[in-house]
């Protein structure tokens, strides 16, 4: 299948205006794993918050511009931050199928306004 | 996130400080995408893989199944693949494969013997830009029955390894009767071995040109004894970081490399700890290790360096000491004291209610564990241990007090010492515990609440939320 005609089947987008971005980008996590011994061991994977603001934004928190709640899950979502003053704000890592984190710089004084533009991507 | 993945019979199933095998792929379609190797039993490795936000896995997938019974070395390349270095079974060979990345997914290659003679251990494997093999590894030679670090490279992508499978490498380090352990890394695309000899003594060699020589060893720190627990990390401005727990007396080390020299060796802390990881996050050196707090009770902990020295803290607000600790006799006048201090520590015999001189003495007394988060393990020592009686387990959940079973088994004070599993992992505590005021503090609480009579009320001499948690192993990206 093309991507012309993926286009034509509808892949679905959303403009949502006015997101708050709180998130810092010191928030870091860094995944782990480790072993809690015993007969048999457990094999624990670890996933510690470092310090900052982690904000975390399920796509079913969302509204679009037309008044249309998200939905829970998106197919291989894409999410462009679309900016409204020079407050740099970005996804750390890739979205997810119910949702993204999101933070800000820490330059950006307080908390930062941006819109969002996601779109579903069923080509992979 | 605290998860339990899977169960493993292996000695060492996520491996040793200095050994990497949980990756992150950094671009292209599966971005983000974590992969785990780990030892499964004491023959077979599993992978499995996670996407964001990592909280459901692939099923595990054997990628080895003649594997020793001893941890092994990995790294992610750019193309997704995943080379290994492991120890056969029975012939303790070296051996070599790569997982070729597809569809998602690894798919094993062929097998590649680096080393046939001796007994090969420990093995530590990188790639340098132009696609060069580097693999270091223990090496114990039965005929002189000594132990050293030899070295071994493949021009070929694994296939063929330095003198053939034959040859047992260049030696790094001098003949010893105690095993040695090493890492390699790059920095600035030169190869460098940071090893551990005669148990105590850190030393740096780097390679001194494409030929393969290496430069005179370069003594990074002694402290008795550190043995497997060190690990080395490469920073963003190009800086060799070396940590290193020792055991006698206890003390965790850091120290950097700028390539030319080293910085002081500077104390981290006066802990007992296991597996440190230094990694520079934002260009900040942290170290993650587990502190043991008293027996086989350990907390996993951060050091993070800010200004001359490094700040401490907890890396999980579920797991630590106790916030609070409560005893309350039913009989007594005063029911509640507080041995929020008593429990921290291993002292012998000094967690108990002073009416019932008992952690709980008769029906109706409690032990109430508090914490601000919630927690998943109640790690208790005692110095008298029940007899006769019968404890429940209970938390509150926003109206009463609700009795459960620990994920892990029943557990009546009637053993010296244990790690109860409350739940299965921090990730699973019910949803309906509900924090609440216990004698007007207010926490997520736990309660072991008596029934019956004693024959022998038991005594307490240390309570944390603690875990047994060892080998710790950091996430790496590409090589």
């Amino acid at each position: 299948m093309n991507g012309t005609l993926n286009y034509l089947r509808g892949g679905r987008r959303w403009i949502v205006a006015g997101v708050t971005v709180h998130g810092l980008e010191s928030s870091v996590d860094f995944p782990l794993v480790m072993t809690e011994p015993g007969d048999p061991a457990r094999v624990m994977f670890c996933l510690p918050p470092l310090g900052g603001q982690q904000q975390v934004i399920n796509f079913d928190q969302l509204t679009d511009i037309f008044g249309n709640p998200l939905p829970q899950a998106i197919i291989a979502p894409v999410v462009i931050v679309i900016p409204r003053s020079e407050a740099s704000c970005y996804l750390p890592d890739r979205p997810y199928e119910t949702g993204f984190r999101i933070c800000r710089d820490r330059q950006t004084a307080g908390d930062a306004v941006v819109d969002l533009f996601i779109m579903e991507n069923d080509l992979r | 996130m605290y998860k339990l993945l899977d169960t493993s019979t292996a000695q060492t199933p996520t491996g040793l400080a200095f050994q990497r095998r949980l990756f992150r792929m950094k671009s292209g379609q599966y971005a983000s995408r974590l992969v785990l190797l780990y030892a499964d039993s004491a023959s077979e490795m599993k992978l499995r893989w996670s996407d964001p936000p990592y909280t459901s896995w692939s099923a595990g997938q054997t990628i080895i199944n003649d594997s020793a019974d001893s941890s092994f070395s990995a790294f992610l390349d750019t193309s997704g693949d995943i080379h290994i270095a492991y120890t056969r079974q029975n012939s303790l060979d070296l051996i070599y494969i790569r997982l070729v990345f597809g569809g998602g997914g690894w798919t094993p290659g062929s097998p590649a013997t680096v080393c046939s003679v001796g007994s090969c251990y420990f093995p530590s494997i990188v790639r340098s830009q132009s696609g060069e093999l580097w693999c270091a590894y223990s090496y114990y030679d039965q005929s002189s029955s000594a132990y050293s670090i030899r070295i071994k490279s493949s021009a070929d992508g694994g296939g063929f390894w330095t003198g053939g499978a034959q040859s047992p490498g260049m030696a790094l380090s001098p003949d010893d009767t105690a095993i040695p352990y090493v890492n390699l890394s790059f920095l600035d695309n030169i190869l460098h071995a940071v090893y551990c000899h005669s148990r105590s003594s850190l030393y740096l060699r780097k390679q001194t040109g494409s030929g393969g020589g290496f430069t005179d060893p370069l003594l990074v720190m002694e402290a008795d004894f550190i043995d497997d627990d060190f690990d080395c990390a490469v920073s963003p401005d190009f800086k060799l970081a070396v940590a290193a727990a020792a055991s006698e007396p206890s003390r965790l080390y850091f120290r950097e490399y700028d390539g030319v020299s080293f910085g002081g060796l500077q104390e981290v802390s006066r802990i007992a700890a296991d597996s440190p990881q230094v990694v520079y996050l934002q260009n900040t050196p942290h170290i993650f290790c587990q502190k043991t707090i008293g027996g086989s009770f350990r907390i996993p902990v951060v050091f993070r360096r800010e200004g001359a020295t490094f700040v401490e803290s907890d890396l999980f607000g579920g797991i630590g000491y106790f916030d609070n600790v409560l005893v309350y006799d039913d009989s007594a006048e005063t029911k509640f004291e507080d041995k929020t201090i008593q429990a921290a520590n291993p002292a012998a015999g000094d967690i108990y209610h002073s009416e019932s001189n008992a952690l709980l003495g008769a029906a109706g007394d409690c032990l109430y564990l508090g914490k601000s988060r919630k927690f998943y393990t109640a790690a208790i020592t005692l110095s008298t241990v029940a007899a006769g009686g019968n404890i429940v387990w209970e938390y509150f959940n926003g109206s009463d007090w609700v009795r459960f079973n620990p994920a892990g088994g029943d557990y009546y004070l009637d053993q010296q010492s244990k790690i109860v599993l409350l739940w299965v992992d921090l990730d699973s505590a019910p949803p309906a515990w509900q924090a609440c005021s216990v004698n007007g503090i207010y926490n997520y609480w736990i309660r072991l609440r008596a029934q019956g009579e004693f024959t022998t009320a038991p005594v307490g001499s240390q309570i944390a939320a603690a875990h047994g948690g060892r080998l710790i192993g950091k996430m790496t990206e590409v090589s």
